[in-house]
């Protein structure tokens, strides 16, 4: 196959984020410093461009590179809300102290983005391994960018189970290699019809969801999330909190049901105790957290929790209500890192008590909050209910009520670590008095966020109707 | 109607709300005038609503439906019948009254007046709401404002309350999301439409599951024996205005949600639990009249006294004649009439004394002889003093429970006994009887305070004098209730 016979129109998005990539990494270089704020702009720019070449491939069903990347509605809605959450962490961090250089930050959350892209369109086992640690290489350096004991010891926490998971993975994928021959999942699907289910082919299967299982944080995967959600700087660990995981949940609604279809029901009863325990466990972990990064890095595990269940009912219905909740979950969790960056920004430390009073010092910032934290609390009136509604009812209709059930009890439970905050904001009295004020495009984007999320909660038929739902 | 009146009306608060955001915070006066303007515009709003009824008619009046969310069938549907308006009318109302009981609140009051407005925009919507997940959301939206009232301008112990109230109720109705989700796709109409549901009723093999999951949810929100935990602490905490909603309105939900939801949509269902329903409102009556014979705190008195009236609501409901039902929704009124009157009262005279302990009290009927006979007047109605209201609610409730639960009945009119035993004796320690030689004098009512109270004494009296033209309302609804279940 020569390259004339690819389509590039379809790879049209990753192209121009490479390209933006290179451009603001050389921008670094060569830019003289006072120039170099205009790097943001343009990664912004970029991202838009982006965005706006994804929209001409809507609708497209098509697959490139002999069916190694494939350009379908699953991958362009999440590559859409990746580039979406991205561009907002861009603009929120547009006036913020970079830990590195300008160009270095925007154009390693460039590649990182690009490799999420192409994981979300990977169809091969090759394509998928490769993307996935694009994804994670920048990601390891972006965390390790703080430059003190704690940024170290928990980039290299994050770079060693990143490293066993991803070994895991791979020997998962050779197995499957082994036991078909193909590296296409469509190609797996084939040879694995029709015949006997090998005992290896359950330990391939196993092997291929812990190394998923880490990327998108859930239990028993999920150790090193809460401490890159709290060591890494806040803008790294606002862009980690979303970005990576939207190519993670692509490539398992790609990998699982199309490569894996004989052992449907295996996999789907694993996701299902998987999205058990971690919202359980995330839950619970997260009542004894007084830091509020890491009590948002748990909160992060037990919405991964409720995201598997969308896996657990294995049918599209399930796959789009999880997309749709996975958009509404990360506008919050979003909107919640980048109001912490707000405060962190005003030198507000970050223990939940530190956020006393902020009703009174911060009045629109204490109202997005208590917003975002509503919102992935499930109440009615927020983005958040609309995703469980779907996502719940995806369960209740594939006869998974005991598995709506738990996730409901356990939105319940959630409040009960969430009102902290909220009580520290608004029930009680600030130490100073001081009014916190916020850089422009970091209130913009907040102010976005929080427009999206009440706008969600309120009328998402149009949204809805874009994702097929 | 040629115009959207309920939607009007419901979401009329929250644009008042809008609205306020646009004073400055520090024009106190401002900001409680208008909100008492943009309150008392919604209750004139509702006029109309009286006006248009039809009674006798079938169907849902002044309906309004349109797709919301077409793609998993949920419609925005809304309207009113014989069992849902009185208690809209009466949301309207004692919003009112609490706005003028809480021109006390000194501390961030546009906050205050902001969150009160929402908490209506959720109240009347529970009661409008025709399409479940509608209902469901303004169920919930409820809590939100709830939370910070009682939170930020409650009593001492506010943070506790708050939080309790919250995730009591939150898990309670948190599963009724499921049991909704279980009916639409079950129930083979694949519609949350409540008037549909009705029409055909849901006896699928997974009623009693959802028969679970909204009595807990509605039980709490009543609250019913043994889930009733969270309500002294919620009560008692909270502001005046706070108390004044959750007695008068909050606990109609529930009782209001029984009707609608489990006798007509699970009317299967309610005929097998009814019995045990039965029970728990039995014990609600006894156990709460006891406890509050116990209580040395007024504000506590009431709650649990409030709590016991309840019972005979749900005795009512589940005694399923048309006589008890009859009375349980226009008890329903009364019951938001007196204990929020009861509430306004407690919470008036605290202001002047700063106490609710009953032992610290005494002597009101001297010093402030008007509050005190008020209060009085309340506390008679509220034990069912023949020509007051109470009087009127219970005994149909007893009359026509009778036939159904001959020995519950009896059990509730001992209740009774006992609501009369602790009532009084409250009245014989606080109002009447010796001033300590430590209470100061205080100033008697004042004209805010009582245009606040008048109308709820009005009602009171016209209900217990002649309730008809309120039984016009609520009868044919009823007889369509029974109608409906049992064909």
């Amino acid at each position: 196959m020569s390259l004339t016979q690819v389509n590039w129109m379809a790879l049209m998005p990753e192209i121009i984020v490479l390209g933006f990539a290179i451009i603001v990494l050389l921008g670094e270089l060569f830019m003289s410093a006072s120039s170099k704020r205009s790097l943001g702009i343009i990664t912004l720019i970029g991202l838009a461009a982006a965005l706006f070449s994804l929209t001409k491939l809507w609708g497209v069903e098509t697959t490139e590179f002999n069916g190694m990347f494939s350009v379908d509605f699953t991958a362009n809605t999440l590559k859409a809300i990746l580039l979406i959450t991205t561009a907002l962490v861009v603009l929120g961090t547009l006036k913020v102290k970079a830990t590195l250089g300008e160009g270095e930050f925007f154009s390693l959350i460039l590649f990182s983005v690009l490799g999420t892209m192409f994981m979300a369109s990977a169809t091969d086992l090759i394509m998928l391994f490769i993307a996935l640690e694009l994804t994670v290489l920048p990601a390891y350096i972006l965390t390790a960018s703080k430059k003190n004991a704690r940024g170290a010891e928990v980039a290299l926490k994050y770079f060693l189970l990143g490293m066993i998971a991803s070994v895991i993975l791979l020997y998962g994928m050779t197995l499957l290699f082994g036991l078909t021959g193909a590296t296409n999942f469509a190609a797996i699907a084939d040879k694995l019809g029709g015949g006997p289910i090998e005992p290896t082919l359950i330990v391939a299967m196993l092997m291929i969801m812990v190394g998923l299982g880490f990327k998108v944080a859930a239990v028993p995967f999920h150790f090193w999330a809460p401490d890159v959600y709290e060591g890494a700087p806040v803008p790294v660990a606002s862009y980690l909190a979303v970005g990576p995981k939207a190519g993670g949940f692509a490539a398992i609604i790609h990998l699982f049901p199309i490569a894996l279809v004989v052992i449907t029901p295996a996999w789907a009863g694993v996701f299902a105790i998987l999205a058990v325990v971690s919202m359980s466990l995330g839950n619970l972990v997260a009542f004894a957290q007084t830091h509020i990064r890491r009590l948002l890095g748990y909160s992060a595990i037990a919405h991964t929790g409720y995201l598997l269940v969308g896996l657990a009912v294995a049918d599209n219905y399930g796959y789009s209500s999880m997309i749709f909740y996975f958009f509404v979950y990360s506008l919050a969790a979003l909107g919640a890192f980048l109001v912490i960056l707000a405060t962190t920004e005003w030198g507000i430390g970050e223990d939940i008590t530190d956020f006393a009073g902020l009703s009174r010092r911060a009045p629109m910032l204490a109202v997005a909050m208590a917003v975002f934290l509503f919102s992935l609390v499930g109440l009615p009136g927020f983005a958040g209910f609309m995703g469980k509604l779907f996502l719940f009812s995806a369960a209740v209709k594939s006869d998974l009520i005991w598995l709506a059930v738990i996730g409901v009890i356990n939105s319940a439970i959630s409040f009960g670590y969430y009102v902290t905050v909220i009580r520290q904001m608004y029930l009680v009295s600030p130490s100073t008095n001081e009014v916190v004020s916020v850089s422009k495009p970091l209130y913009f984007s907040i102010m976005l966020i929080l427009a999206a999320v009440i706008f969600l909660g309120i009328y998402p038929t149009t949204f809805l109707s874009i994702i097929n739902l | 109607m040629d115009y959207p009146i309920i939607t009007m009306i419901v979401f009329w608060p929250l644009v008042g709300a809008l609205l306020l955001q646009l004073i400055p915070r520090d024009k106190v006066n401002i900001i409680r005038w208008s909100t008492l303007l943009i309150t008392l515009i919604g209750l004139a709003m509702g006029l109309p609503l009286l006006s248009g009824f039809k009674v006798g008619q079938t169907a849902m009046q002044f309906a309004e439906k349109a797709p919301w969310i077409p793609g998993i069938g949920i419609s925005y549907h809304v309207g009113l019948d014989g069992i849902s308006l009185p208690l809209f009318m009466l949301g309207l109302l004692l919003v009112v009254v609490t706005v003028l009981a809480s021109w006390s609140i000194k501390e961030r009051v546009r906050e205050y007046f902001s969150l009160l407005l929402f908490l209506e925009v959720g109240m009347l919507g529970v009661f409008a709401a025709l399409d479940f997940v509608l209902f469901y959301i303004f169920w919930e939206l409820v809590l939100i404002p709830m939370y910070f009232i009682i939170g930020i301008w409650g009593g001492r112990n506010r943070s506790y309350a708050a939080v309790k109230f919250f995730i009591y109720t939150l898990a309670g109705s948190a599963l009724m999301l499921v049991g909704i989700l279980a009916i639409y796709f079950t129930s083979g109409l694949y519609t949350f439409d409540i008037v549909k549901l009705m029409e055909v009723g849901y006896n699928h093999q997974l009623a009693t599951f959802v028969f679970l999951t909204f009595f807990i949810g509605f039980a709490v929100k009543v609250p019913m024996w043994p889930v009733h935990t969270w309500l002294p602490d919620a009560y008692v905490q909270a502001p005046t205005g706070g108390s004044i909603i959750m007695a008068g309105i909050l606990s109609k939900m529930g009782t209001y949600a029984f009707i609608r939801v489990i006798i007509q949509v699970l009317p299967g269902e309610f005929t097998r639990f009814a019995p045990y329903i039965a029970v728990l409102a039995v014990i609600s009556i006894v156990y709460a009249a006891l406890t509050a014979i116990a209580q040395s705190d007024l504000k506590k008195l009431v709650a649990y006294s409030s709590v016991s009236h309840l019972g005979y609501i749900m005795l009512g409901i589940a005694a399923f004649t048309q006589v008890s039902l009859n009375g349980a929704v226009l008890q329903m009124v009364n019951h938001g009439l007196i204990t929020g009157m009861l509430f306004l009262l407690v919470g008036y005279i605290y202001e002047r004394t700063q106490t609710n302990e009953i032992s610290e009290l005494g002597g009101l009927s001297v010093k402030i002889p008007i509050l005190g006979g008020m209060f009085v007047f309340a506390a008679l109605a509220s034990l069912g003093l023949p020509g007051l209201s109470g009087f009127v609610g219970e005994i149909l409730i007893l009359l026509g429970s009778y036939s159904t639960y001959g020995l519950y009945t009896i059990i509730a009119v001992f209740g009774l006994a006992l609501t009369a035993f602790y009532l009084i004796r409250a009245n014989q320690y606080a109002i009447f009887g010796v001033p300590p030689a430590t209470m100061g004098e205080f100033r008697d009512v004042n004209g805010r305070e009582f245009i606040s109270i008048l109308p709820l004494i009005l009602l009171i009296v016209a209900v217990g004098v002649y309730p008809k033209p309120f039984l016009q309302y609520i009868d044919p609804a009823v007889n369509i209730v029974l109608q409906m279940i049992r064909g």
